[in-house]
C-alpha cells in the first residue's frame, strides 16, 4: 500500500465517520449536556458575587461557596475546568463509546471488515472523529464559558488569566481526552456501548476513591481532574510522571483498539 | 488453490468443543453461480465470514482470486461485494448516504451510487433514512451496497430474505445476468431450497460444518427420483385397471402414484390404458422429487452415519 493510497482511504473512512456524526443527535446531545457547566458555573459566580444572597439560597449557595470560593475570572475559568474534565470526562466517553460501539449495537460493523480502505485506516478515522467532537465540544464550553463571564461582568480579567484559564480548560480536556481511548479498546470487546461505558464510570468513582487517599497523580483517570485542581491539595500534586501515565494510558488504548480490529474475529 | 474465484483447502473453525466448520474444501469457478445449501447452523455463514476476514479459521486456508485471505490487509476486496447475515444500514443515513459512504470507502465514483439506486428499485426511497425501510428494502439496500461497484465476485449470505416474491424474481434475475452477462461469480448462501435450486449452476450441500454433497444443476436432475401421478374419477378402478395392466400402483392422498421407469418415461401409454379401461385420467403429471426431500433425505442419512 502507497502513502497516498493509505492517506486517501484515511480522508475518505473520515468524511463517512464525520456523516455518521453529523446525521445524529447525538452530537446535539452531548453539547446541551455541556452547556450545563458554563451555565451553572455562571450562576455559582452570580452567588457568590453577593454572600448575603448566598446564604439565602440555602444548599445551592453551600455548594458554591464549596467548589468556586470567589466570583471573578480565575475562579470561574477553575470551574470550567472542572467541566472539561470531570463532566468531559463522562461526556467524551460517551462519544468514543458511541463512535465505535454503535457499529456493533447496530450491525454496521460487517460493512468495516472487508474493503479495500483498511480497517487500520477506519480506526485511525474513528479515532480522530471522537478527537474532533471532544474539540468541538470543548470550544462550545470556552466560547459559552466567556460569554457567560461577560454577560455577569466578572472582575479579574487580564490576559494572563486567560490564558492560564485556557491552559487549564483545553489542557485538562486533553488530558480527558487520553484517558478514555481505552474505551475504542472496550467497545470491540464487548461488542458494543455497554462494556465501555460501564467502565467509565466504574473509573469515575475510583477516580474519586484514590484521589482522597492522596494517590490521584499516579491514577490515570484521576489526572485530569487533580490537574484542573478539582481534588485539590488532598488530591496530591500532578506532576511530569502523571502526564507520562496519562500520555502512556492513551497510547495503550489507541494501540489496543488497533490491534483488536486487525486481530480479533467478527462472528456477529 | 489459485486459479478460481474462490478457493479454500482444509478449512475449518472449531468454538470450543463444537466444530462449526470441518475441513471444508470449496472451490468456485469465475463466472459459477455457486449455491451453499445448509439448514440454519449448518456453517454457511461462519464459511462466509472466513472468507471474507472476518474470522479466523481455526486451519486450512482460503483464497480469492489465488489471494489469500488476510484480515485487516487490502486484499482482493475492491473485486469482491458481499451481504453477510441480514443487511444493517447506518439508521440515521439516507439510503443515498449510506451508497454514498460504502463508495468512498472503496474508492468509487458517486456515478455507480446513481446506478445503484436505479436498478434494484431504490429510487423512490433514495432520501429516506434507512431505519424507516421496509425489511424487503433494506435487503434491496443490502444488495444494492454488494453489488454497485461492479464486483467479479458477490458473496451473499441468504440474499432473498426479507424479499416478497416479486424481488425475489428480481434478484434471481439480477444474479443470473450478472452472472451470464458480465461473467460475476456468485457465491450464495441459503436455507430457501427452491430458490437454489432455480439460479445456481451448482450446488453445495453443508451439514454439520462439512460439505457432504457437491453437485452440478444437470446431476442433481439427474440424482432426483421422478414419478408419475395419476387422478381419477374413480381412483380405485383405476388403480385395479393399472395393476391388470402390469403396473404396481400405490395409492397416495385419493391418488395414483406410478414409480417404475416405464411408467415415468411413457405417460401416454399409461394414459391409453386408462382410457381403454373406461377410467380416463382426470390428471396426469410426472412429478420430481424436489430439492427440499432430496435434501433432507440426504442429510438424514448424514444424521443415520
Amino acid at each position: 500500500m502507497t502513502a497516498s493510497t493509505a492517506s486517501s482511504g484515511f480522508t475518505a473512512a473520515l468524511r463517512v465517520e464525520l456523516l455518521k456524526v453529523r446525521r445524529s443527535v447525538a452530537p446535539l446531545l452531548t453539547a446541551l449536556a455541556l452547556a450545563i457547566a458554563p451555565l451553572v458555573g455562571g450562576l455559582f459566580m452570580y452567588i457568590l458575587a453577593d454572600p448575603d444572597r448566598a446564604r439565602r439560597m440555602g444548599i445551592i449557595g453551600q455548594k458554591a461557596q464549596i467548589v468556586g470560593g470567589g466570583s471573578d475570572w480565575p475562579a470561574y475559568f477553575a470551574f470550567l475546568a472542572q467541566g472539561a474534565t470531570v463532566g468531559g470526562f463522562v461526556l467524551f466517553a460517551f462519544v468514543i463509546a458511541w463512535v465505535f460501539g454503535r457499529e456493533f449495537s447496530d450491525g454496521t460493523v460487517r460493512y468495516l471488515l472487508a474493503l479495500p480502505t483498511s480497517r487500520a485506516a477506519i480506526i485511525a478515522a474513528k479515532l480522530v472523529a471522537v478527537a474532533l467532537w471532544c474539540a468541538a465540544l470543548t470550544a462550545l464550553l470556552t466560547l459559552l464559558g466567556l460569554a457567560v463571564g461577560a454577560a455577569l461582568g466578572l472582575p479579574g480579567w487580564s490576559g494572563e488569566a486567560l490564558r492560564q484559564g485556557l491552559v487549564h480548560v483545553w489542557g485538562g480536556a486533553g488530558l480527558t481526552l487520553l484517558i478514555v481511548l481505552p474505551l475504542a479498546l472496550l467497545a470491540g470487546v464487548g461488542h458494543g456501548y455497554l462494556a465501555p461505558l460501564g467502565f467509565a464510570m466504574l473509573m469515575l468513582i475510583l477516580a474519586q476513591v484514590i484521589a482522597a487517599t492522596g494517590r490521584g497523580a499516579y491514577f490515570p483517570w484521576s489526572i485530569p481532574a487533580l490537574y484542573a485542581q478539582v481534588a485539590g491539595e488532598a488530591g496530591g500534586g500532578v506532576t511530569a510522571i502523571s502526564f507520562a501515565i496519562v500520555a502512556v494510558t492513551g497510547a495503550a488504548g489507541a494501540a489496543g483498539a488497533f490491534a483488536w480490529w486487525l486481530y480479533a474475529d467478527f462472528p456477529r | 488453490m489459485s486459479g478460481a474465484a474462490v478457493a479454500t483447502a482444509g478449512l475449518s473453525r472449531r468454538y470450543g468443543d463444537v466444530l462449526a466448520v470441518d475441513g471444508l474444501d470449496l472451490r468456485v469457478e469465475h463466472g459459477e453461480i455457486y449455491g451453499f445449501l445448509g439448514l440454519n447452523g449448518a456453517g454457511k455463514t461462519t464459511t462466509i465470514r472466513m472468507l471474507l476476514g472476518m474470522i479466523k479459521p481455526t486451519s486450512g486456508d482460503c483464497e480469492l482470486f489465488g489471494t489469500p485471505v488476510w484480515r485487516g490487509g487490502r486484499g482482493p476486496w475492491n473485486r469482491v461485494g458481499y451481504l453477510v447475515d441480514a443487511p444493517a444500514p447506518y439508521p440515521g443515513l439516507t439510503v443515498l448516504e449510506n451508497l454514498r459512504s460504502a463508495a468512498r470507502l472503496r474508492g468509487v465514483s458517486d456515478a455507480a451510487v446513481a446506478r445503484a439506486v436505479e436498478r434494484p428499485g431504490l429510487e423512490p426511497y433514495a432520501q429516506r433514512k434507512a431505519r424507516s425501510l421496509s425489511q424487503g428494502n433494506r435487503q434491496r439496500l443490502g444488495l444494492a451496497t454488494a453489488l454497485f461497484h461492479q464486483p467479479d465476485l458477490v458473496i451473499l449470505d441468504e440474499p432473498a430474505n426479507g424479499l416478497d416474491p416479486a424481488g425475489v424474481v428480481e434478484v434471481r434475475e439480477l444474479l443470473r445476468s450478472l452472472a451470464a452477462d458480465h461473467g460475476v461469480t456468485v457465491l450464495m448462501s441459503s436455507h430457501i431450497l427452491a430458490e437454489v435450486d432455480r439460479l445456481a449452476t451448482r450446488i453445495g450441500i453443508i451439514h454439520r460444518g462439512r460439505l457432504i454433497e457437491e453437485l452440478s444443476t444437470e446431476e442433481m436432475e439427474r440424482r432426483r427420483a421422478r414419478r408419475l401421478i395419476v387422478e381419477a374419477r374413480d381412483a380405485a378402478g383405476a388403480r385395479a385397471l393399472l395393476e391388470a395392466a402390469g403396473y404396481a400402483p400405490q395409492a397416495l392422498d385419493g391418488r395414483v402414484v406410478l414409480t417404475q421407469p416405464r411408467a415415468v418415461r411413457r405417460p401416454d401409454d399409461v394414459a391409453a390404458a386408462l382410457v381403454s379401461g373406461g377410467h380416463p385420467p382426470t390428471r396426469l403429471a410426472v412429478e420430481q422429487e424436489d430439492l427440499e426431500e432430496h435434501f433432507l433425505r440426504l442429510t438424514a442419512l448424514e444424521e443415520a452415519s
